[in-house]
Protein backbone atom coordinates (compact mmCIF):
# COMPACT_ATOMS: atom_id res chain seq x y z
CA UNK A 1 0.00 0.00 0.00
CA UNK A 2 2.85 2.24 0.89
CA UNK A 3 4.40 1.69 -2.16
CA UNK A 4 1.80 2.36 -4.36
CA UNK A 5 1.00 5.66 -2.44
CA UNK A 6 4.94 6.74 -3.69
CA UNK A 7 4.47 5.23 -6.87
CA UNK A 8 1.34 7.73 -7.24
CA UNK A 9 3.07 10.46 -6.11
CA UNK A 10 6.15 9.89 -8.60
CA UNK A 11 3.42 10.10 -11.35
CA UNK A 12 2.18 12.88 -9.98
CA UNK A 13 5.15 14.29 -9.49
CA UNK A 14 6.58 13.63 -13.51
CA UNK A 15 2.94 15.23 -15.02
CA UNK A 16 3.38 18.05 -12.53
CA UNK A 17 6.96 19.02 -14.54
CA UNK A 18 4.58 19.82 -17.44
CA UNK A 19 0.86 20.83 -15.54
CA UNK A 20 2.19 23.84 -13.80
CA UNK A 21 3.87 25.42 -16.78
CA UNK A 22 0.49 25.10 -18.56
CA UNK A 23 -1.44 26.43 -15.94
CA UNK A 24 0.55 29.25 -15.30
CA UNK A 25 1.16 27.93 -11.77
CA UNK A 26 3.51 29.29 -9.31
CA UNK A 27 5.40 27.24 -6.39
CA UNK A 28 6.30 29.41 -3.53
CA UNK A 29 10.29 29.90 -3.52
CA UNK A 30 12.57 31.09 -1.05
CA UNK A 31 14.26 33.06 -3.32
CA UNK A 32 11.86 34.71 -5.47
CA UNK A 33 9.00 36.60 -5.08
CA UNK A 34 6.73 35.45 -7.69
CA UNK A 35 5.84 32.36 -8.92
CA UNK A 36 8.56 30.86 -11.36
CA UNK A 37 6.66 30.64 -14.65
CA UNK A 38 6.05 34.16 -14.63
CA UNK A 39 9.29 36.42 -15.90
CA UNK A 40 10.45 39.42 -14.08
CA UNK A 41 9.45 41.43 -16.95
CA UNK A 42 5.84 40.69 -17.37
CA UNK A 43 5.64 40.95 -13.54
CA UNK A 44 6.69 44.15 -13.56
CA UNK A 45 4.79 45.47 -16.26
CA UNK A 46 1.58 44.44 -14.47
CA UNK A 47 2.07 45.64 -11.79
CA UNK A 48 2.82 48.98 -13.03
CA UNK A 49 -0.29 48.45 -14.88
CA UNK A 50 -2.13 47.78 -11.85
CA UNK A 51 -0.82 50.66 -10.41
CA UNK A 52 -1.45 53.45 -12.53
CA UNK A 53 -5.36 51.57 -13.28
CA UNK A 54 -5.20 52.30 -9.53
CA UNK A 55 -3.99 55.87 -10.23
CA UNK A 56 -6.63 57.16 -13.13
CA UNK A 57 -9.55 55.38 -12.12
CA UNK A 58 -10.00 55.59 -8.07
CA UNK A 59 -10.04 52.03 -6.45
CA UNK A 60 -12.47 51.14 -3.71
CA UNK A 61 -12.47 52.41 -1.03
CA UNK A 62 -14.86 52.80 2.06
CA UNK A 63 -16.73 55.82 2.14
CA UNK A 64 -15.78 56.92 -1.91
CA UNK A 65 -17.43 56.21 -4.70
CA UNK A 66 -17.24 52.36 -5.73
CA UNK A 67 -15.70 52.24 -9.06
CA UNK A 68 -17.72 51.61 -11.90
CA UNK A 69 -17.89 48.66 -14.20
CA UNK A 70 -19.58 46.85 -17.14
CA UNK A 71 -19.04 43.49 -17.61
CA UNK A 72 -21.09 40.57 -19.62
CA UNK A 73 -23.58 37.71 -17.26
CA UNK A 74 -23.02 34.76 -18.33
CA UNK A 75 -26.00 35.12 -20.87
CA UNK A 76 -24.19 37.42 -22.61
CA UNK A 77 -26.30 40.80 -20.95
CA UNK A 78 -24.01 43.68 -20.64
CA UNK A 79 -23.98 44.63 -16.85
CA UNK A 80 -23.23 48.66 -15.84
CA UNK A 81 -23.09 49.56 -12.26
CA UNK A 82 -24.73 52.23 -13.00
CA UNK A 83 -27.98 50.34 -14.03
CA UNK A 84 -28.54 49.97 -10.48
CA UNK A 85 -27.96 53.81 -9.38
CA UNK A 86 -30.29 54.72 -6.32
CA UNK A 87 -29.93 51.41 -5.29
CA UNK A 88 -27.99 49.09 -2.80
CA UNK A 89 -25.73 47.21 -3.99
CA UNK A 90 -23.97 43.44 -3.37
CA UNK A 91 -21.27 42.63 -4.85
CA UNK A 92 -19.52 39.10 -4.25
CA UNK A 93 -16.45 38.03 -5.78
CA UNK A 94 -17.24 34.66 -7.04
CA UNK A 95 -15.45 31.26 -8.05
CA UNK A 96 -17.69 27.94 -8.40
CA UNK A 97 -14.69 26.14 -8.36
CA UNK A 98 -13.64 27.67 -4.83
CA UNK A 99 -14.59 24.91 -1.45
CA UNK A 100 -15.09 28.11 0.11
CA UNK A 101 -17.88 29.54 -2.13
CA UNK A 102 -19.12 25.92 -2.24
CA UNK A 103 -19.46 25.54 1.48
CA UNK A 104 -22.78 28.38 1.23
CA UNK A 105 -23.89 26.39 -1.47
CA UNK A 106 -23.89 22.78 -0.05
CA UNK A 107 -24.80 21.00 2.77
CA UNK A 108 -27.92 22.95 3.78
CA UNK A 109 -26.54 26.17 3.48
CA UNK A 110 -27.80 28.82 0.90
CA UNK A 111 -26.08 32.29 2.16
CA UNK A 112 -25.88 34.08 -0.95
CA UNK A 113 -29.17 32.93 -2.44
CA UNK A 114 -31.02 33.58 0.42
CA UNK A 115 -29.70 37.30 1.20
CA UNK A 116 -30.31 37.24 -2.74
CA UNK A 117 -34.17 36.60 -1.79
CA UNK A 118 -34.64 38.14 1.72
CA UNK A 119 -32.88 41.79 0.85
CA UNK A 120 -34.14 41.59 -3.18
CA UNK A 121 -37.30 42.18 -1.80
CA UNK A 122 -36.21 45.33 -0.25
CA UNK A 123 -35.06 46.82 -3.33
CA UNK A 124 -31.00 46.15 -2.82
CA UNK A 125 -29.40 44.32 -6.15
CA UNK A 126 -27.25 41.45 -5.81
CA UNK A 127 -24.43 40.54 -8.41
CA UNK A 128 -21.31 38.13 -8.50
CA UNK A 129 -18.13 39.08 -10.55
CA UNK A 130 -15.75 35.92 -11.45
CA UNK A 131 -12.33 37.54 -12.24
CA UNK A 132 -10.89 34.04 -13.34
CA UNK A 133 -8.52 33.88 -16.14
CA UNK A 134 -9.83 32.14 -18.75
CA UNK A 135 -8.47 28.34 -18.22
CA UNK A 136 -8.36 28.75 -14.69
CA UNK A 137 -10.28 26.73 -11.86
CA UNK A 138 -14.03 28.22 -11.98
CA UNK A 139 -13.96 30.91 -15.12
CA UNK A 140 -15.76 30.96 -18.11
CA UNK A 141 -19.61 31.25 -19.09
CA UNK A 142 -20.04 27.54 -18.51
CA UNK A 143 -18.64 26.79 -15.65
CA UNK A 144 -20.28 29.92 -14.37
CA UNK A 145 -23.68 28.78 -16.23
CA UNK A 146 -23.67 25.52 -14.45
CA UNK A 147 -23.23 26.76 -10.80
CA UNK A 148 -26.45 29.28 -11.55
CA UNK A 149 -27.86 26.26 -12.62
CA UNK A 150 -26.94 23.85 -10.18
CA UNK A 151 -27.10 25.94 -7.09
CA UNK A 152 -30.36 27.57 -8.23
CA UNK A 153 -28.68 30.64 -8.20
CA UNK A 154 -31.13 33.60 -9.65
CA UNK A 155 -28.76 36.42 -9.46
CA UNK A 156 -26.49 36.98 -12.36
CA UNK A 157 -22.45 36.10 -12.41
CA UNK A 158 -20.25 38.81 -14.38
CA UNK A 159 -17.45 37.91 -16.11
CA UNK A 160 -14.16 39.29 -15.31
CA UNK A 161 -11.51 37.71 -17.12
CA UNK A 162 -9.35 40.34 -17.92
CA UNK A 163 -9.31 40.37 -13.73
CA UNK A 164 -9.38 44.66 -14.19
CA UNK A 165 -12.71 45.19 -12.08
CA UNK A 166 -10.88 42.41 -9.83
CA UNK A 167 -7.84 44.37 -9.40
CA UNK A 168 -9.70 47.94 -9.47
CA UNK A 169 -11.71 46.69 -6.32
CA UNK A 170 -8.68 44.88 -5.24
CA UNK A 171 -10.83 41.64 -4.74
CA UNK A 172 -8.16 38.92 -3.48
CA UNK A 173 -10.55 35.75 -2.19
CA UNK A 174 -13.24 34.44 -3.29
CA UNK A 175 -15.85 34.77 -1.54
CA UNK A 176 -15.02 38.81 -0.92
CA UNK A 177 -18.04 41.12 0.11
CA UNK A 178 -18.80 44.99 -1.00
CA UNK A 179 -21.77 46.95 -0.61
CA UNK A 180 -22.46 49.95 -2.47
CA UNK A 181 -24.96 52.51 -0.96
CA UNK A 182 -27.64 54.05 -2.78
CA UNK A 183 -25.29 56.73 -3.31
CA UNK A 184 -22.68 55.03 -4.88
CA UNK A 185 -20.36 54.94 -2.40
CA UNK A 186 -19.00 52.04 -0.50
CA UNK A 187 -20.20 50.81 2.60
CA UNK A 188 -18.63 47.52 3.29
CA UNK A 189 -15.94 45.76 2.26
CA UNK A 190 -14.29 42.35 3.37
CA UNK A 191 -15.80 39.03 4.72
CA UNK A 192 -19.14 37.26 4.18
CA UNK A 193 -19.60 36.06 8.02
CA UNK A 194 -17.63 35.39 10.52
CA UNK A 195 -16.34 31.44 9.55
CA UNK A 196 -13.34 31.09 8.05
CA UNK A 197 -14.19 27.41 9.33
CA UNK A 198 -14.29 24.68 5.98
CA UNK A 199 -17.73 23.70 6.51
CA UNK A 200 -19.41 25.62 8.67
CA UNK A 201 -21.06 28.97 7.71
CA UNK A 202 -20.62 31.80 10.37
CA UNK A 203 -23.02 33.04 13.27
CA UNK A 204 -23.14 36.17 12.21
CA UNK A 205 -23.58 37.22 8.10
CA UNK A 206 -21.60 40.90 8.13
CA UNK A 207 -23.35 41.72 5.01
CA UNK A 208 -26.54 41.44 6.15
CA UNK A 209 -25.92 43.33 9.41
CA UNK A 210 -24.76 46.03 7.12
CA UNK A 211 -27.57 45.85 4.79
CA UNK A 212 -30.32 45.72 8.11
CA UNK A 213 -28.48 48.66 9.22
CA UNK A 214 -28.40 50.72 5.66
CA UNK A 215 -32.00 50.15 5.75
CA UNK A 216 -33.26 50.86 8.53
CA UNK A 217 -30.97 54.55 8.44
CA UNK A 218 -28.45 53.54 10.41
CA UNK A 219 -24.67 54.15 9.87
CA UNK A 220 -22.79 50.64 9.20
CA UNK A 221 -21.16 49.74 12.89
CA UNK A 222 -18.75 46.80 10.79
CA UNK A 223 -17.73 48.81 7.64
CA UNK A 224 -14.60 46.18 7.22
CA UNK A 225 -13.34 42.92 7.92
CA UNK A 226 -11.02 40.68 6.83
CA UNK A 227 -12.16 38.30 3.72
CA UNK A 228 -11.67 34.54 3.71
CA UNK A 229 -10.93 32.14 0.73
CA UNK A 230 -9.36 31.23 -1.98
CA UNK A 231 -7.18 33.62 -3.80
CA UNK A 232 -9.08 35.04 -6.63
CA UNK A 233 -7.69 32.96 -9.78
CA UNK A 234 -6.31 35.93 -11.63
CA UNK A 235 -4.22 35.61 -15.09
CA UNK A 236 -1.11 37.82 -13.70
CA UNK B 1 -29.64 -14.26 -15.09
CA UNK B 2 -27.25 -16.42 -13.04
CA UNK B 3 -25.37 -15.78 -16.07
CA UNK B 4 -25.08 -12.31 -15.66
CA UNK B 5 -24.45 -12.41 -12.06
CA UNK B 6 -21.35 -14.72 -12.54
CA UNK B 7 -20.25 -12.39 -15.15
CA UNK B 8 -20.76 -9.75 -12.64
CA UNK B 9 -18.83 -11.50 -9.99
CA UNK B 10 -16.12 -12.58 -12.59
CA UNK B 11 -15.77 -9.58 -13.81
CA UNK B 12 -15.70 -7.78 -9.99
CA UNK B 13 -12.98 -10.41 -9.33
CA UNK B 14 -10.87 -9.97 -12.16
CA UNK B 15 -11.20 -6.10 -12.13
CA UNK B 16 -10.37 -6.48 -8.54
CA UNK B 17 -7.33 -8.76 -9.08
CA UNK B 18 -6.16 -6.65 -11.79
CA UNK B 19 -6.73 -3.08 -9.67
CA UNK B 20 -4.20 -5.07 -7.50
CA UNK B 21 -1.54 -5.95 -9.62
CA UNK B 22 -1.69 -2.80 -11.39
CA UNK B 23 -2.10 -0.59 -8.67
CA UNK B 24 0.85 2.58 -9.71
CA UNK B 25 -0.91 2.81 -13.01
CA UNK B 26 -4.34 3.45 -11.39
CA UNK B 27 -3.18 7.14 -10.32
CA UNK B 28 -5.56 9.72 -10.88
CA UNK B 29 -5.53 12.18 -13.11
CA UNK B 30 -4.94 15.75 -11.28
CA UNK B 31 -8.13 15.64 -9.49
CA UNK B 32 -9.45 18.06 -6.46
CA UNK B 33 -11.21 14.97 -5.01
CA UNK B 34 -7.96 13.15 -4.10
CA UNK B 35 -5.59 13.99 -1.19
CA UNK B 36 -2.59 16.12 -2.24
CA UNK B 37 -1.05 15.93 1.03
CA UNK B 38 -0.20 13.33 3.97
CA UNK B 39 -0.51 13.90 7.48
CA UNK B 40 0.99 11.80 10.27
CA UNK B 41 1.73 11.76 13.74
CA UNK B 42 5.72 11.96 15.00
CA UNK B 43 7.55 11.80 18.51
CA UNK B 44 11.07 12.92 19.39
CA UNK B 45 11.54 10.48 21.67
CA UNK B 46 11.23 6.45 21.46
CA UNK B 47 8.92 6.59 25.04
CA UNK B 48 7.44 9.33 27.31
CA UNK B 49 8.58 9.96 30.59
CA UNK B 50 6.38 10.59 33.00
CA UNK B 51 6.10 14.49 34.40
CA UNK B 52 7.60 15.28 31.57
CA UNK B 53 6.70 17.14 28.28
CA UNK B 54 6.91 15.25 25.37
CA UNK B 55 7.51 16.79 22.21
CA UNK B 56 4.72 15.68 19.15
CA UNK B 57 5.23 16.49 15.53
CA UNK B 58 2.32 16.82 12.95
CA UNK B 59 4.50 15.81 9.62
CA UNK B 60 2.79 16.93 6.51
CA UNK B 61 4.11 15.42 3.15
CA UNK B 62 2.79 17.71 -0.20
CA UNK B 63 2.95 16.76 -3.77
CA UNK B 64 4.98 18.87 -5.60
CA UNK B 65 2.91 22.57 -6.44
CA UNK B 66 0.59 22.37 -3.17
CA UNK B 67 0.60 23.98 -0.21
CA UNK B 68 -1.19 24.16 3.09
CA UNK B 69 -1.28 27.75 4.68
CA UNK B 70 0.61 29.04 8.24
CA UNK B 71 -1.62 29.96 10.71
CA UNK B 72 -1.30 34.04 9.92
CA UNK B 73 -1.50 33.77 6.30
CA UNK B 74 -3.35 37.31 5.60
CA UNK B 75 -6.75 35.53 4.10
CA UNK B 76 -5.83 32.15 2.91
CA UNK B 77 -7.82 29.35 4.37
CA UNK B 78 -7.63 27.29 6.85
CA UNK B 79 -4.12 26.59 8.32
CA UNK B 80 -4.27 22.94 9.64
CA UNK B 81 -6.28 22.66 12.83
CA UNK B 82 -6.95 20.10 15.62
CA UNK B 83 -10.59 19.10 15.46
CA UNK B 84 -10.88 16.49 17.45
CA UNK B 85 -7.95 14.45 19.76
CA UNK B 86 -8.21 11.29 21.41
CA UNK B 87 -5.68 11.10 24.46
CA UNK B 88 -5.11 8.99 27.66
CA UNK B 89 -6.60 10.09 30.89
CA UNK B 90 -4.48 12.99 32.31
CA UNK B 91 -2.49 13.47 29.35
CA UNK B 92 -2.72 17.30 27.83
CA UNK B 93 -1.54 18.72 24.28
CA UNK B 94 -0.93 22.26 24.13
CA UNK B 95 -0.84 25.07 21.46
CA UNK B 96 0.54 24.38 17.80
CA UNK B 97 3.90 26.20 17.54
CA UNK B 98 4.07 27.38 13.94
CA UNK B 99 7.99 27.23 11.97
CA UNK B 100 8.59 30.01 9.98
CA UNK B 101 6.44 29.99 6.43
CA UNK B 102 7.78 30.92 3.38
CA UNK B 103 5.64 33.41 1.18
CA UNK B 104 4.32 33.09 -2.02
CA UNK B 105 2.63 35.58 -4.49
CA UNK B 106 -0.45 34.13 -6.40
CA UNK B 107 -1.04 35.79 -9.81
CA UNK B 108 -2.48 39.34 -9.31
CA UNK B 109 -0.29 39.89 -6.42
CA UNK B 110 -1.99 37.71 -3.73
CA UNK B 111 0.41 37.62 -0.63
CA UNK B 112 0.20 34.84 1.28
CA UNK B 113 2.57 32.38 3.99
CA UNK B 114 2.55 29.15 2.98
CA UNK B 115 4.17 25.39 3.86
CA UNK B 116 5.78 23.35 0.82
CA UNK B 117 7.07 20.18 0.39
CA UNK B 118 7.21 18.62 4.05
CA UNK B 119 6.51 20.60 7.20
CA UNK B 120 6.45 19.85 10.92
CA UNK B 121 4.51 21.34 12.88
CA UNK B 122 5.21 20.85 16.72
CA UNK B 123 2.70 20.07 19.66
CA UNK B 124 3.77 19.38 23.00
CA UNK B 125 2.12 16.78 24.77
CA UNK B 126 2.15 17.13 28.64
CA UNK B 127 2.94 13.33 30.26
CA UNK B 128 1.10 12.67 34.10
CA UNK B 129 3.24 11.58 36.76
CA UNK B 130 0.68 9.03 36.84
CA UNK B 131 1.56 7.97 33.77
CA UNK B 132 2.80 4.01 34.46
CA UNK B 133 6.15 2.59 32.57
CA UNK B 134 5.70 -0.30 30.63
CA UNK B 135 1.90 1.30 29.45
CA UNK B 136 1.37 2.30 25.95
CA UNK B 137 0.06 5.65 24.94
CA UNK B 138 -2.35 5.86 22.51
CA UNK B 139 -2.16 9.41 20.54
CA UNK B 140 -4.97 10.05 18.04
CA UNK B 141 -5.75 12.86 16.14
CA UNK B 142 -8.28 14.33 13.25
CA UNK B 143 -6.94 17.43 11.50
CA UNK B 144 -8.62 19.70 8.77
CA UNK B 145 -7.00 22.30 6.82
CA UNK B 146 -7.07 23.99 2.91
CA UNK B 147 -4.88 22.42 0.45
CA UNK B 148 -3.95 24.94 -2.58
CA UNK B 149 -1.93 24.21 -5.94
CA UNK B 150 -3.64 26.40 -8.25
CA UNK B 151 -6.70 24.74 -7.39
CA UNK B 152 -8.14 24.72 -3.48
CA UNK B 153 -9.13 21.20 -1.43
CA UNK B 154 -10.38 21.22 1.85
CA UNK B 155 -8.21 18.76 2.98
CA UNK B 156 -8.59 16.18 6.54
CA UNK B 157 -6.87 13.30 7.87
CA UNK B 158 -6.57 11.29 10.90
CA UNK B 159 -3.48 9.39 12.52
CA UNK B 160 -2.76 7.70 15.47
CA UNK B 161 0.23 6.97 17.57
CA UNK B 162 1.29 4.30 20.69
CA UNK B 163 4.30 5.28 22.57
CA UNK B 164 5.77 3.59 25.15
CA UNK B 165 5.90 4.56 28.60
CA UNK B 166 9.06 4.55 29.96
CA UNK B 167 10.76 5.18 33.87
CA UNK B 168 9.91 8.03 35.68
CA UNK B 169 13.46 9.59 35.16
CA UNK B 170 14.85 7.74 32.36
CA UNK B 171 16.46 9.37 29.37
CA UNK B 172 14.38 7.73 26.19
CA UNK B 173 16.40 7.63 23.51
CA UNK B 174 15.56 9.42 20.23
CA UNK B 175 12.86 8.20 17.95
CA UNK B 176 13.97 8.19 14.21
CA UNK B 177 11.58 11.12 13.37
CA UNK B 178 13.42 13.14 15.77
CA UNK B 179 15.33 14.97 13.34
CA UNK B 180 12.29 16.21 11.27
CA UNK B 181 11.58 17.29 14.66
CA UNK B 182 14.88 19.05 15.26
CA UNK B 183 14.80 21.13 11.59
CA UNK B 184 10.89 22.16 12.88
CA UNK B 185 12.58 23.78 15.84
CA UNK B 186 15.30 25.70 13.91
CA UNK B 187 12.62 27.37 12.15
CA UNK B 188 10.94 28.80 15.29
CA UNK B 189 11.21 32.34 15.72
CA UNK B 190 13.32 33.74 18.56
CA UNK B 191 12.83 37.24 20.81
CA UNK B 192 13.81 40.15 18.65
CA UNK B 193 17.26 40.91 18.77
CA UNK B 194 17.05 44.68 20.15
CA UNK B 195 20.81 45.19 20.83
CA UNK B 196 21.66 44.59 17.72
CA UNK B 197 18.68 45.38 15.15
CA UNK B 198 15.56 47.80 15.42
CA UNK B 199 11.99 47.31 14.50
CA UNK B 200 10.28 51.15 14.80
CA UNK B 201 6.62 51.61 14.48
CA UNK B 202 5.93 55.39 13.69
CA UNK B 203 2.59 56.33 11.90
CA UNK B 204 1.37 53.47 10.54
CA UNK B 205 4.94 52.53 9.08
CA UNK B 206 7.12 49.83 10.70
CA UNK B 207 10.80 50.07 9.90
CA UNK B 208 13.47 47.15 10.28
CA UNK B 209 17.23 47.67 10.17
CA UNK B 210 18.69 44.85 10.57
CA UNK B 211 22.72 45.55 9.69
CA UNK B 212 24.78 43.19 8.18
CA UNK B 213 21.36 41.71 6.60
CA UNK B 214 21.30 41.01 2.86
CA UNK B 215 17.65 39.91 2.71
CA UNK B 216 14.91 40.41 5.08
CA UNK B 217 11.16 38.68 4.86
CA UNK B 218 8.39 39.32 6.88
CA UNK B 219 5.81 36.83 7.48
CA UNK B 220 2.16 38.44 8.99
CA UNK B 221 0.85 37.03 12.07
CA UNK B 222 -2.31 36.33 13.23
CA UNK B 223 -2.87 39.72 14.95
CA UNK B 224 -1.37 41.91 12.31
CA UNK B 225 -2.92 44.79 10.61
CA UNK B 226 -3.47 44.40 7.16
CA UNK B 227 -0.26 45.52 5.01
CA UNK B 228 -0.60 47.74 1.72
CA UNK B 229 1.02 45.75 -1.01
CA UNK B 230 2.07 42.83 1.71
CA UNK B 231 3.50 40.87 -2.32
CA UNK B 232 6.19 43.51 -2.71
CA UNK B 233 6.93 45.05 0.59
CA UNK B 234 7.45 41.91 2.82
CA UNK B 235 10.49 41.42 0.80
CA UNK B 236 13.32 43.80 0.82
CA UNK B 237 17.15 42.89 -0.41
CA UNK B 238 18.58 44.80 1.59
CA UNK B 239 19.41 45.32 5.44
CA UNK B 240 16.02 47.65 5.55
CA UNK B 241 12.55 46.42 5.22
CA UNK B 242 9.08 49.69 5.38
CA UNK B 243 6.02 48.12 5.84
CA UNK B 244 2.91 50.27 5.45
CA UNK B 245 -0.16 49.68 7.16
CA UNK B 246 -3.19 49.68 4.93
CA UNK B 247 -5.38 51.13 8.49
CA UNK B 248 -2.61 53.88 9.14
CA UNK B 249 -5.20 56.55 9.76
CA UNK B 250 -7.09 53.82 12.64
CA UNK B 251 -5.87 54.76 16.49
CA UNK B 252 -3.82 51.35 16.80
CA UNK B 253 -2.11 48.99 14.10
CA UNK B 254 -0.82 46.20 15.23
CA UNK B 255 2.38 45.18 13.69
CA UNK B 256 2.64 40.86 14.10
CA UNK B 257 4.62 38.19 12.76
CA UNK B 258 7.85 36.69 11.91
CA UNK B 259 11.22 38.41 10.38
CA UNK B 260 13.15 36.18 8.33
CA UNK B 261 17.35 37.60 8.44
CA UNK B 262 19.48 36.14 6.05
CA UNK B 263 22.81 37.60 6.88
CA UNK B 264 25.57 38.35 4.11
CA UNK B 265 27.27 34.70 3.07
CA UNK B 266 24.77 33.14 5.30
CA UNK B 267 22.48 30.48 3.41
CA UNK B 268 20.24 29.45 5.83
CA UNK B 269 17.99 32.37 7.77
CA UNK B 270 17.47 33.41 11.44
CA UNK B 271 13.95 34.16 12.44
CA UNK B 272 12.50 36.32 15.10
CA UNK B 273 9.19 37.12 16.13
CA UNK B 274 7.93 41.30 16.37
CA UNK B 275 4.98 42.54 18.01
CA UNK B 276 4.28 45.84 18.28
CA UNK B 277 1.13 48.54 18.49
CA UNK B 278 0.89 51.76 17.47
CA UNK B 279 0.45 52.75 21.24
CA UNK B 280 3.93 51.66 22.19
CA UNK B 281 5.52 54.75 20.72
Amino acid sequence: MKRSKLSLIALIASAGIILPAAVGMGSPDQKDSKPATTTTTTDKKDHKDHKDAKQTEAAAKIGSIAPAFTLNDTEGKTVNLSDFAGKIVVVTWFNPGCPYVKKHFENGANTFNDLNKKYGEKGVVFVAINSGAPGKEGAGKEANNSARKDWKIEFPILLDESGKVGKLYDAKRTPEMFIINKDGTLAYHGAIDDSDKTKEVGKTNYVAKALDEIIAGKPVTTTQTKPYGCTVKYGS
Amino acid sequence: MSFSLVSTLLAGMASSVFGVASEPQGAAPESKDRPHVQFRIISEHKELTPGSTEMLGLVFTMEPHWHIYYKGAPGGGNPPSIDESSLPKGYTLGEIQWPAPKRYVAPGGIYDSVYDGEVTLLVPLAVPTTAKSGDAARIGLKLSWLECADVCVFGKGEDSLSIPVGAPEGKPARSADAPKIEKSRSAMPQAWPSERATADLKSGVLTIQFPGAERLEFYPGEECSDLESPDESTLARSNTMTLRFADANKAQVTAHGVVAVWMAKTPEPAFYSIKKTSSDQ
